[in-house]
């Protein structure tokens, strides 16, 4: 182990990502430069700031063979969703990727590229054009935002702008919206907005209209909710869009764009702002890693201004014929405007963008309905088996679903943290486990079913449970 | 006597250096990907649904309330598999990648070498098959991961206290602020501290966030050396202030040696100090946050830790803070528990959640693994290697005529630089960006700096520590040959690009809401509304 | 096709002076003529054309004869309109006359090249509201109207003639009594104002001008500082276009190019003197709010010289803020704040930082120089 001293750099050998740590390259700079070392070059350092020992780091795997074990040893210890049988939903869910997805947010072309201009990067700029686009269609909306952060996010920024385009500040939120979310929603508002929960019916899963309109004044800038819920259940929306518009105040719904190619996208009932998470689109799990938000309205001017992010639109070059792409209204932005912009924009979860867009174009309308259409068949089949074990009732039957839903072990007498570990046992990952967020609905777990689960999949989930609930 | 040989190498290279290249950019004039539908085609199938699972769900969208049933099919395009690829490709090969090209002209980005094997790593489905609400038992690896990240991050800050929950560096920023918030609310000063200080060259976000946050931003120009200074300081301090938020050092690459003494200043004030590292990339293992007296910091991982950009995010924000803060931070928070870990709720101080789940933890990963490849000896030279390189960019970039670093003369920089090319712009009227445009004809990003320009006519470069000397030299020799066409060609300068895949783009199309089209449904409506109301009119 | 009509106004003495050691050229075209100097003017005029030549097929160019301006417009291979003739020697009559029919054929834009003579004379022939550019060809242009060189004069017309949102903002002109200049007393006073073209780059270093421009910035800052009034304090609010903002939102009959005094959000005093200003700040607690005139930067001594040295010293350093968009500060591409108060005492009081207020809620502390 070398010890630097003061005046010569560390490592004796030349690192692979440092090409300029041969020394005699190191020297050659220096001497064009004018100084003796590298230690010069830090001059306005002073002293009592630096520091006096090496980082008290692990030791470093130094050739690849040795981190690729030492990794692999980690990722060992876990039990990745495709080997075991997973049921997990909640806001990420288990889909399958298309190959060439990866493919193409694999291409260094795109997962090395930044911030540069529509020129040099023109591909980008393109590919989250064209996502915007197919996005727009699922939606029938004529603007999609550049992606942000997470699903939670999108949600929290949605309904702040809604707060800026009515200048109002109470903000009214579904009670069947994820904790989470509500929790990112609630914090992102906290200097300037108050908000106010609107109950869920438990017998139901949906949203209580009645107190809905009870709690809409003129204080009120928006309502959001998500459809489908966080339980899953579908909820119309016509009525809610009527009398939030009643009262002067935007409707903001967040939806599962998966279920977009046979539901109706929520501009279609009423929605004045459409949030929410594209990862079921092309992007793998990955612990969390693979959400995106995206946030659309229709193009009206006093809308459109209020986006924080980004906003590619097309354009002519000078050359006839040939088109480029760029920053839309960009003065809106803290990139223009630092304080005086909308909220903040930076780094998100572009390269979701670009893959939700390959997903769709892969899909294309057919795909998408096969898949919406073939998610409920299996929710609905799942729900009559599971139904039919005695001890498992389900809350929200008789109510539409997309993908998810709540199943409920009360009369089972186990807790849903029992069952989960005896599912575990199986190899199963059992439904999420609402228990603690929602204490109205007593030992209950969400449930989620894909076009990944197959009939066989969903028997050995009802004779385990048949087994677990006997317990 | 036989046939001469030619010299290939004698076209490449003179006197040692290589010439500039002749590049071209792929311009493969590829439709919009709705132009390339072709109906009936698909890209990929979906598993059907089995006879009896289907017979026993029957119809789904029959117990849809009405309103939620889809009228029409989305009009999205319909391509067979391989004609998708090959969109992408192409549109992937019209992008310049740090991969490909020397990408020191995106200065603050940090466009470092971002190794493939964390890549081959990460997507192992050990990684990308985890679901977040795996029951802890299941997903050791990664929680161990997280919890290791999380103290390497607290070594190189010298911080009690990490997250790996935000998904950027803006949201890092963002969830300090809470942080600052939470404090003064348990404090009971949140009504009299709601004062921020920053300077003109910290990133938009640092403004920004903390107007989101309800505190009202006070903005320090710099002394004529380009320092922020003490003074300007003293005067914005009140007790109101609550908290500095600084990049040290700036983007001007500039570091404030006195720093120290601005945060004690801050403290005696009553506020706190948070450092915005994203500029980190110079001092790892050189300077830390804590022994410079700030109380929170961030880094981004997707600069500094050499995660990949990728184009913009899926990305990591770590946030580090003292002892005394660590309540605040979001949850749920990994805890080591006796060679297990587990998941532990926020406590009733957290800010909560900035992030669903976990945050990118899959970009944890990827930092972690490039940490384990360079240990500290290693992130040391990275650091000192990106000091080198900036400076030798900088003794070769003033060279050119026209350009020149202002500010802290005859002083060194730290990891990036940002120069002025304002002398070119008076003497041939070509301003920065265009010089941006022109030196893309060859191949390399370039980017010019925040706004508003304090540094007129800017070039913000950063070297980093993954381009050889070799690099460096082509880019000098690309700024230099665009300044030589400046002065010397100016129209062909003027009306760059010309080796990209697009030519100079109207702009005049993105501020007019009766022309700007975000998505092509929109632009196909607004043609047609222009189209009538030209027939109208006729 | 409808064409963009562009006026062309040259003042042929401009610049004329300066070169031999003459401060302006006002009233001493012969003396300078006589020491060899040469005319500049149309040279920088044909400059600043050249630069719009790619539109050249859509523009009508609509000019006086001869050193008006034809001979410029040919001299850049432009073809012109010449809607008026002068004599043979022109003079300041001239400029306004030409001005004046530019103004009534409403013009896309008028050019003209000079200095802040011709400036003057522009703003007497011309409506507020009129786009003008300035090609800097005068001596020194202390008038915020002129692009830095002639051929970003070109270049900042070519961009505003083809954007759709032709964005404007008002500018200052300002009043050089050349003579007293020349005899050693500088006293600069603020003439009026010209609608000019925003600079793009200016604005966001972008090469389109911003949907939410320069004014509605200024309308933030006047907003931010309105609602921070307290009561009892006397505000005296200064001329400029910054804190013209701030007196149309809060109304009455306030004077364009002075000094206006509020108390309670109501005007009190309309373009005070020096003398009334130093009464009332010696009677009340009050504040200055000022903002940087003229193209150099100046916050005092350039147009407002009723804030005179006793003003500035019993206000003191928290008696004064500044008001200015982040545009006008990058405009000062990175040059401090210049108080030209002629008294040390009061320089004291300004000099190091001064607090701006550069948006709603949004305060800055910017470099001062003061004498």
């Amino acid at each position: 182990m070398t010890t630097s001293s003061p005046m010569d750099s560390g490592a004796a050998g030349a690192q692979p990502y440092i090409p300029n740590s041969v020394p005699a390259v190191k020297a050659e700079m220096l001497r064009v430069i004018g100084a003796r070392s590298i230690d010069e070059l830090y001059a306005d350092i002073p002293p009592e700031l630096r520091l006096s020992r090496p980082l008290d780091l692990p030791a470093p795997c130094r050739s690849e063979h040795q981190l690729k074990r030492h990794v692999e040893s980690l990722l060992a210890r876990n039990v990745p969703a495709g080997e075991a049988l997973s049921f997990l939903g909640g806001g990420c869910y288990q889909h399958h990727v298309p190959a060439v997805c990866d493919e193409i947010n694999g291409r260094s072309e795109f997962l090395t590229a930044y911030a540069g201009e529509p020129y040099d990067d023109a591909g980008r700029f393109q590919a989250l054009f064209e996502y915007a686009s197919m996005m727009g269609e699922l939606l029938e909306m004529d603007v999609v935002s550049v992606p942000t952060f997470d699903g939670c996010q999108a949600a929290a920024t949605a309904v702040r702008m809604a707060a800026r385009h009515t200048r109002r500040n109470v903000v009214l939120v579904a009670g069947n919206v994820g904790r989470d979310k509500a929790t990112v929603m609630a914090n992102y508002g906290r200097a300037d907005l108050e908000f106010r929960e609107v109950r869920f019916d438990p017998a139901t899963g949906l949203v209580d209209v009645g107190h809905l309109g009870r709690m809409l004044d003129h204080e009120v800038a928006g309502f959001y909710f998500d459809n489908p819920s966080y339980f899953g259940t579908l909820q119309s929306g016509l009525d809610i869009a009527a009398a939030v518009h009643a009262a002067g105040a935007l409707l903001v719904v967040g939806v599962d764009p998966g279920s977009l190619g046979v539901i109706a996208p929520p501009g279609s009932y009423g929605a004045d702002i459409v949030c929410g998470d594209l990862q079921a689109l092309g992007m793998h799990m990955n612990y969390g890693g693979g959400q995106a938000g995206f946030i659309a309205t229709q193009d009206d001017e006093a809308l459109v201004m209020q986006y924080p992010s980004r906003l590619f639109g097309i354009a002519p070059t000078r050359v006839p014929g040939e088109y480029g792409f760029g920053d839309v209204a960009y003065s809106r932005t803290s990139f223009d405007k630092r304080e005086n912009g909308n909220e903040y924009v930076g780094t998100a979860a572009a390269l979701w963008g670009i893959t939700a867009g390959v997903y769709l174009a892969l899909m294309g309308p057919t795909g998408m309905r096969e898949i919406g259409a073939g998610i409920m068949q299996r929710n609905a089949y799942a729900q009559k088996r599971l139904a039919s074990i005695p001890g498992v009732t389900l809350p929200h039957a008789g109510q539409a679903h997309f993908k998810e839903f709540v199943v409920n072990f009360d009369r089972s007498g186990r807790t849903v943290g029992e069952i989960n570990r005896g599912l575990r046992e199986r190899g199963i990952f059992g439904g999420h486990d609402l228990s603690a967020a929602f204490p109205t609905l007593g030992q209950s777990a969400l449930y989620s079913f894909t076009e990944v689960h197959t009939q066989s999949d969903i028997e050995r989930l009802v004779e385990a449970l048949t087994g677990e609930v006997a317990r | 006597m036989s046939a001469g040989m030619q010299d290939i190498s004698g076209f490449r290279f003179t006197d040692g250096r290589p010439n500039l290249r002749r590049y071209h950019q792929a311009r493969w004039d590829e439709p919009v990907i709705f132009e390339l539908s072709c109906p009936g085609e698909r890209g990929v199938l979906v598993p059907e649904v089995e006879d009896q699972v289907a017979a026993a769900a029957g119809d789904p969208l029959a117990a849809l309330p009405p309103d939620l049933r889809r009228a029409e099919p989305p009009r999205l395009p319909e391509l067979s598999q391989n004609r998708v690829l090959r969109h992408y490709l192409r549109l992937s090969q019209q992008n310049l990648g740090a991969d490909l090209n020397v990408d020191i002209g995106q200065g603050t980005c940090t466009m470092k070498y971002n190794p493939k094997i964390n890549e081959q790593l990460a997507r192992s489905p050990r990684m990308t098959e985890l679901h977040p609400l795996q029951d802890a038992d299941t997903v050791q690896g990664i929680l161990d991961v997280i919890h290791r990240m999380e103290a390497v991050v607290r070594e190189v800050s010298g911080m009690d206290a990490v997250s790996l929950q935000p998904r950027s560096g803006s949201h890092a920023i963002y969830a300090n602020f809470a942080i600052l918030r939470a404090h003064q609310e348990a404090a009971g000063t949140a009504g009299e501290r709601d004062e921020v200080i920053t300077t003109i060259f910290s990133h938009p976000s640092d403004a920004a966030c903390a107007k989101l946050l309800g505190y009202r931003v006070i903005t320090l120009y710099p002394d004529a050396a380009g320092y922020p200074d003490v003074e300007a300081l003293r005067a914005a301090l009140s007790p109101r202030t609550a908290a500095l938020i600084i990049t040290n050092p700036e983007d001007t690459g500039i570091f404030n040696s006195r720093i120290r003494e601005f945060t004690d200043l801050v403290h005696a004030a009553g506020g706190l100090c948070i450092y915005d590292q994203a500029n980190a990339n110079g001092l790892l293992g050189i300077t830390r946050a804590r022994e410079a007296g700030f109380d929170m910091c961030h880094f981004n991982l997707h600069k500094t830790f050499g995660t990949p950009h990728a184009c913009g995010g899926p990305a990591v924000g770590a946030i580090a803070v003292t002892g005394e803060l660590a309540r605040h931070l979001p949850g749920p928070r990994v805890v080591a528990d006796g060679g297990r870990f587990r998941l532990e709720a926020a406590g009733a101080e957290s800010i909560g959640k900035v992030a669903a789940f976990m945050g990118t933890a899959s970009i944890v990963l990827r930092a972690y693994a490039w940490v384990m490849s360079l240990g500290a000896e290693g992130l040391r030279e990275v650091a000192e290697v990106a000091v080198l390189n900036n400076n030798y960019m900088m003794t070769e970039l003033v060279k050119i005529r026209g350009m020149s670093l202002p500010y802290a003369q005859g002083r060194r920089r730290i990891e990036q630089a940002r120069y002025s090319w304002k002398q070119l712009a008076d003497e041939t009227g070509i301003h920065s960006d265009q010089i941006g445009i022109r030196a893309a004809d060859f191949g390399v990003h370039y980017w010019t700096s925040h706004h508003p320009f304090v540094v007129p006519e800017p070039a913000t470069v950063e070297p980093t520590e993954s381009y050889s000397k070799a690099d460096l030299d082509e880019f000098v020799d690309v700024m230099r040959q665009v300044a030589k066409e400046a002065y010397e060609n100016p129209e062909h300068v003027r009306s760059a690009p010309h080796n990209c895949p697009v030519h100079a783009i109207d702009g005049s199309y993105f501020d007019d809401p009766d022309r700007w089209a975000i998505t092509w449904r929109a632009y196909r409506r607004k043609l047609r509304a222009h189209r009538a109301g030209e027939a109208g009119t006729k | 096709m409808s064409r963009l009509r562009v006026g062309l106004i040259v003042n042929p003495c401009a610049g004329l002076g300066g070169a031999v050691a003459l401060k302006g050229s006002d009233g001493v075209v012969d003396e300078a003529l006589a020491r060899g100097a040469t005319p500049q003017a149309a040279t920088r005029a044909a400059h600043a054309l050249w630069a719009m030549r790619p539109l050249a097929a859509e523009l009508a160019l609509i000019t006086g004869a001869g050193t008006l301006g034809d001979d410029a417009a040919r001299a850049a291979g432009l073809a012109a309109d010449v809607i008026y003739e002068g004599p043979a020697r022109s003079t300041a009559k001239d400029t306004v006359q030409l001005a004046r029919r530019l103004n009534t054929l409403r013009v896309d834009l008028l050019l003209f090249a000079g200095g802040d003579g011709t400036a003057r004379d522009v703003a007497d022939g011309v409506d507020e509201t009129l786009p003008v550019l300035g090609i800097p060809a005068g001596v020194k242009m202390h008038s915020g109207v002129f692009a830095t060189t002639p051929q970003a004069a070109g270049l900042l017309a070519l961009a505003f003639l083809q954007s759709t949102a032709r964005r404007v903002a008002p500018q200052e002109v300002m009043d050089l009594d050349e003579q007293a200049v020349r005899a050693g007393h500088v006293n600069p006073m603020l003439y009026g104002y010209l609608s000019v073209p925003e600079d793009p780059r200016l604005l966001q270093g972008r090469k389109v001008p911003a949907v939410a421009g320069d004014a509605v910035v200024a309308e933030a800052i006047a907003a931010s500082v309105i609602e921070e009034m307290e009561p009892g304090v006397v505000y005296l609010i200064g001329p400029g276009s910054t804190t013209s903002a701030v007196k149309r939102a809060l109304g009455g009959h306030a004077s364009l190019l002075g000094v206006d005094a509020y108390l309670d959000r109501r005007l009190l005093a309309s373009d005070a003197t020096a003398a009334q200003l130093e009464d009332l700040v010696a009677h009340r607690p009050a504040r200055a709010l000022v903002t940087c005139i003229g193209g150099q930067g100046h916050i005092f001594g350039r147009g407002n010289q009723q804030f005179s040295g006793a003003v500035v010293r019993s206000l003191g350093r928290a008696g004064i803020r500044v008001l200015a968009t982040p545009a006008k500060l990058q405009s000062l591409r990175g040059r401090p704040f210049i108080a030209d108060l002629q008294d040390p005492e009061a320089a004291s009081a300004v000099a190091g930082y001064v607090e701006v207020v550069s948006g709603y809620r949004s305060r800055a502390y910017y470099r001062c120089e003061a004498v």
